[in-house]
């Protein structure tokens, strides 16, 4: 079966696009990203959202980008959009999302997979957080922190790369703040800049931390692609 | 460790990730050992000595495991002995082996459910997780022989086997409510 994987970029859909890479009865063939102007975007990851660009090139996948102004329901009409383009530019006859936990993200994109007559499939569903965050390591994801969105996150973990290390610092927080080591509550966003299926690894040349009130996001001005 | 035997419905492996692995997990906490199959996979000795099946569910996508092949090797569920729980495909699968016939009835997303018969695994009016385009129709007299424990503004929601452990919930309660896989497990 031909699938389109949501993908921003971070660490979830990047997890989500090795299970379907991985599965012999499909084949991906293209990734699907919705460009939100809204950061408290209800659906859709937002820090540097503009990287997927760059990933799909190191991937070597086609990427089918489609702006929404990131309206709790109107965000859902784009995504929508962007899936019926994957269907008639691509073939695709199934959608591959990353959710993990969010009945409101994952119902979502049934409904609308349901009325295109389409597959929908999440791979990462009710995963446990720190079985994921250990699998990426293991599977030798280079994932880094690029936005904190919740107390004591700070500046200091922008930018920093998900090690054993910086996982039991989480789990730490986990514990006397409840703060998800994931992120799945939003605490946390990711980038990838290296997975088992990139052909290329992403440089970062030039970034900023950037302050968004109380928040933080490690904005990347620059990067590029090198060999792995 | 006692054994509960999983059964994948899922014609895609993809989607046993989202459907089967987080029974499984829930059955490990449980200290119960899951045992994973494809209907086309069960043998007498898997379903012989577990304590307990679950059906799993699949994607809206998903009606494979309704065709008749599947439904027939199936048909040792009419006189298993221990307690068996169908999770939404899982509960259209009981119902087709008893000679139950589905209907058009699509719900995604949180609903309200009315618990309509006492019971051991839930109680009152709760939210869980819907997924499917079908449900069980109240056509027929295979009902005579269930219990409606449940229902929904759209569908029946869960059913009981009058005379032994049969459970079948329209709902996924392994996504918002696993405390009721945890008390069917500790029958």
């Amino acid at each position: 079966m031909k699938l389109a994987v949501l993908f921003s970029g971070g660490k979830d859909s990047s997890y989500a696009l090795l299970k379907a890479l991985e599965s012999e009865e499909h084949e991906v063939v293209c990734l699907v990203s919705l460009i939100s102007q809204n950061k408290e975007s209800f659906m859709f990851h937002t820090p540097n959202i503009s990287m997927t660009k760059l990933q799909a090139e190191a991937i070597g996948l086609p990427l089918i980008e489609q702006e929404t102004m990131g309206e709790k329901e109107k965000e859902l009409l784009d995504l929508k959009i962007a899936i019926q383009r994957a269907r008639e530019e691509h073939g695709v006859e199934g959608v591959v999302t990353g959710a993990i936990e969010s009945v409101y993200q994952a119902s979502r994109v049934q409904a609308i997979c349901d009325e295109l007559g389409l597959w929908c499939f999440n791979p990462l569903w009710k995963k446990d957080q720190e079985e994921l965050m250990r699998d990426l390591i293991s599977r030798g994801f280079e994932v880094i922190i690029s936005g904190v969105f919740a107390y004591p996150l700070n500046e200091g973990f922008l930018g920093r790369k998900l090690s054993e290390k910086l996982l039991d610092e989480l789990l730490v927080l986990e514990k006397k703040y409840r703060i998800s080591p994931s992120g799945e509550g939003g605490e946390i966003e990711t980038t990838v800049l290296d997975a088992p299926f990139f052909r290329k690894k992403i440089k970062i040349l030039d970034f900023e931390p950037v302050d968004t009130g109380g928040s933080w996001v490690f904005s990347i001005k620059d990067a590029g692609l090198v060999s792995r | 460790m006692r054994s509960v035997l999983i059964i994948d419905l899922n014609e895609m492996g993809l989607s046993s990730l989202e459907f089967v692995r987080p029974v499984e997990a829930i059955v490990r906490r449980a200290g119960l050992s899951p045992v994973q199959r494809k209907v086309r996979d069960v043998v007498e000795a898997d379903w012989s000595s577990v304590a307990a099946v679950i059906l799993s569910g699949t994607p809206l996508m998903d009606n494979a495991f309704l065709e008749e092949e599947s439904v027939n090797r199936l048909a040792w569920l009419k006189t298993f002995k221990q307690p068996v729980l169908g999770i939404c495909a899982g509960m259209e699968a009981i119902a087709a082996v008893f000679g139950g016939e589905l209907e058009e009835k699509k719900e995604i997303g949180m609903k309200n459910i009315r618990t309509t018969r006492k019971n051991k695994l839930f109680k009152g009016e709760f939210e869980a997780y819907c997924l499917h385009r079908k449900a069980i129709s109240r056509q027929g007299d295979w009902l005579k022989d269930f219990d409606i424990l449940a229902e929904s503004d759209a569908c029946i929601e869960a059913i009981k086997h009058k005379d032994r452990e049969v459970y079948g919930v329209m709902f996924h309660p392994e996504v918002r409510n696993q405390e009721m896989i945890e008390r069917f497990l500790k029958q």
